[in-house]
């Protein structure tokens, strides 16, 4: 990955696009790659929507080589939804596709002068963009289906639907999988909005005539690889648990922890988790799709695959396999325990090209505000569908829970910087609430995963009982999590080298066998504090204060049942946890 | 004396969806209050010392996250459920002993919390996820769990009208019945012992 491709929307003559060494962004992958670019290029006080903001797509480090677990890849911008700095990141084809083509980076910038739509086409011999408006508000799925029809089918999109042509607040980007179906998605914060404000709806990438990326050390690399695999597969989590049921194995127990955001965070239990749980869902998966529907891969070289494909009862594929925050969002915290209906508003989240975290949560403040009732499954689905159509109502949903909410004068709105709450209540998993509350991303889940806390060492060694420990811990947390963002690695990788020591030392050696580099363990946590504090400074200098690093306060005085906990983190303990 | 009602079914292995569908959402285990959780689970379930240590990971008690289960005590109708390792921040958290426990610790439950019971019989609910379900599951129900006749009732129905079929052999009160019979049974409302051999 030796250059950047930057499409410069704005240019006198109709878009531009050139090719650029990587210059100060030498060595940088992923999230590492995509928040020093926003940091560096875009005002932090620009419109997230308008010519000054730029959308960055980077592959991770490790990219398109051979190291397991390494097609994810990371997409920065000035956030719609929250007025900060975004990193979503996805699985999907494209990472090991762009990054086998030499891309380190595609930068979008400028905008368009008028509604043209955009296609872009990536392939060996460079890059070539086109108006196409015969693409104007197709769903994901249609488009797919029609550039399949157009270069065949070993090509990879990155794309959005009608929600990101309609700039919404909750728009996504598509990325296909390996079956060149546009379920993988870079959710969180709006970014296909401003993929819709660029003016491009797809980029089609063309890996034919590239070939893998070569480690500096091949012995090094090909070691370190075997081992780190083999630490993946003898892990109960990595090896056993997510293959067998996916990240829905939570349901269950998040629900007996009483953590189990219930109708609008209401309540900590859902009376209906039973039906809709991981165990539940892949027996019926395997039961409809054969053996095997609830075990699959979200991308090339995926050695976890906690994927899975779900069929309906005619055997009629209807979309992957929802995650559990999705399982979630559109399940129990709308108070709908049917998977064939959740799987359902899954599938249109994603052809609309909409966050099913966003959405769900969306439907249950509106659901709150009276305009269906919780259960109401159909309703759910009509609901959706006015955000594909474009309605008013539809594009008042489709700004996300924090507008729905405001709109309809709703108080329990479950946000934070303007970004909804993932499946995990936050007063009886306080340090799960320290993390939503202070990350730069809004209420994010994956922001500060359980990723090495000790081992890194970050801020020195954490003593878990003390009454510090969770600021600590969410800290740490976080700078790791930051670091695993930039290698292109997923992060559920975290378990087996929370765990296993030398699981974690088989992924440095993999990095180091790659890049020919001698990092060490304190040099990876010093990437992730590096990618925290230009994260921290971009939202400053966009006018993001210490009263944005906190929850809604009907946190800190509903009690939540069955335990009737409040969220009672101090101000101060939060304003602790960025003092490095 | 009137003898408790009992059903004894045996089933292929491939009836997996009765053990998830059954332990997701808890069968009865007769006990005693105030017997240590590890005493239940090893010693009267059978479970080993290995397998608690090892792969039972997440543990709740009434909710509650148990680090200790030599030391958390069995309270009178207690809801205990098991799981193996969990993903995910939540589920590193709500590991026994942790490195995250502190995250969860307005719900974990507490030495202090234990009440001094007495040793008078009960019938616990047993809830099994995931792994630990698929593993002890078949165990459990050949050594015989209890089920309210209503919750019977719907296990079966979740079954499907071609699920009886497959089953090898059904005997309700100790006499045998057809297994497409199953599904015609009028369940009592009180505990049934249902036993699943393999």
């Amino acid at each position: 990955m030796d250059k950047i491709l930057r499409i410069n929307m704005s240019a006198a003559s109709g878009p531009e696009i050139k090719t650029e060494p990587l210059g100060p962004y030498s060595g940088l992958g992923g999230r590492a790659m995509t928040s020093t670019v926003v940091a560096k290029e875009v005002p932090p006080t620009c419109h997230p929507l308008g010519t000054e903001n730029k959308l960055v797509i980077a592959p991770g480090l490790l990219s398109g080589s051979a190291a397991a677990m390494s097609g994810r890849i990371s997409v920065g911008c000035k956030s719609p939804l929250t007025g900060g700095i975004k990193e979503a990141n996805s699985g999907g084809q494209p990472s090991q596709m762009l990054a086998r083509l030499g891309y380190a980076a595609l930068i979008l910038e400028g905008a368009p002068k008028d509604d043209t739509l955009y296609k872009v086409v990536i392939n060996k011999d460079g890059a070539t963009i086109t108006p196409d408006s015969s693409l104007k508000m197709l769903g994901n799925y249609d488009l797919v289906e029609k550039i399949k029809g157009e270069y065949g089918e070993k090509v990879g999109c990155i794309s959005i639907g009608q929600a990101g042509e309609m700039k919404l607040g909750a728009a996504s980007i598509a990325f296909t999988d390996m079956e060149q179906r546009p379920t993988r998605h870079a959710g969180r914060g709006g970014v296909g909005a401003v993929m819709g404000s660029k003016g491009i709806k797809v980029i089609v990438i063309d890996e034919a005539g590239s070939s893998m990326r070569q480690p500096q050390n091949p012995e090094k690399f090909k070691a370190a690889n075997k081992e780190f695999v083999a630490g993946l597969r003898k892990h109960p989590v990595t090896g056993q648990g997510l293959p067998a049921y996916g990240t829905n194995v939570l349901t269950n127990v998040v629900n007996e922890a009483g953590a189990y955001p219930t109708h609008n965070f209401k309540e900590g239990q859902f009376a209906g988790a039973a039906n809709i749980s991981g165990e539940t869902q892949a027996e019926l998966e395997n039961s409809r799709g054969g053996e095997g529907s609830a075990t699959h891969g979200c991308h090339r070289g995926c050695v976890i695959r906690c994927s899975g494909t779900f069929f309906d009862k005619n055997g009629r594929f209807v979309s992957k396999q929802p995650e559990y925050e999705t399982v979630w969002a559109h399940g129990g915290n709308c108070g709908i325990d049917d998977l064939d209906i959740i799987a359902k508003l899954d599938r249109m989240d994603d052809d609309y090209g909409l966050d099913t975290i966003e959405m769900g949560a969306t439907i249950a403040v509106a659901m709150e505000a009276g305009l269906a009732n919780f259960g109401d499954a159909e309703a759910a689905i009509r609901l959706l569908e006015e955000v594909g159509k474009g309605t008013p109502l539809g594009r008042i949903l489709g700004s996300g829970a924090a507008v729905t909410g405001k709109v309809f004068g709703v108080e329990r709105v479950p946000v934070v910087k303007g970004q909804s709450m993932p499946a995990y209540d936050p007063r009886a998993v306080k340090g799960m609430g320290v993390t939503y509350a202070t990350t730069t991303m809004g209420a994010d889940h994956t922001a500060g995963y359980a990723v090495t806390a000790n081992l890194l060492g970050v801020g020195g060694t954490v003593d878990p009982l003390s009454p510090k420990g969770q600021i600590e811990l969410s800290r740490n947390l976080q700078v790791a999590t930051a670091a695993i963002d930039a290698t292109g690695m997923c992060l559920f990788i975290a378990f087996a080298i929370l765990d296993q020591p030398e699981t974690f030392q088989s992924l440095i050696d993999l990095i180091n066998g790659f890049t020919g580099l001698s990092l060490t363990a304190d040099d990876v946590s010093d990437l992730g504090k590096t990618i925290l504090k230009q994260e921290r400074a971009f939202n400053a200098e966009a006018g993001f204060t210490k009263a944005h690093d906190r929850l809604p306060t009907y946190l800190l005085k509903e009690a939540l049942p069955p335990h009737n906990v409040t969220f009672d983190v101090s101000d101060a303990e939060l304003d602790e946890v960025f003092n490095f | 004396m009137t003898a408790k009602p009992s059903l004894v079914i045996t089933a292929p292995e491939s009836q997996q969806l009765f053990i998830t569908a059954l332990f997701g959402t808890g069968v009865g285990i007769e006990t005693q209050v105030g017997i240590s959780l590890s005493a239940l689970l090893c010693d009267q379930l059978g479970v080993s010392r290995d397998y608690l240590d090892q792969r039972i990971q997440t543990i709740f008690v009434n909710g509650r996250t148990v680090d200790h289960p030599d030391r958390a005590l069995i309270e009178k109708d207690a809801t205990v459920a098991l799981s193996a390792a969990m993903p995910g921040l939540v589920g590193a958290t709500l590991r026994k002993e942790g490195l995250l426990a502190v995250f969860r610790k307005d719900i974990s439950q507490t030495d202090e919390k234990q009440t001094n019971c007495s040793r008078n019989d009960t019938m616990i609910t047993l809830k099994l996820f995931n792994l630990v379900a698929k593993e002890l599951g078949p165990s459990l129900l050949e050594r015989g769990v209890w089920l309210k006749g209503s919750q019977l009732a719907r296990h079966i129905e979740r079954m499907g009208e071609n699920a009886p079929a497959a089953l090898g052999s059904v005997a309700w009160n100790g006499r045998p019945i057809p297994a497409d019979q199953l599904r015609a049974i009028q369940w009592p409302a009180s505990w049934v012992n249902v036993v699943v051999h393999a």
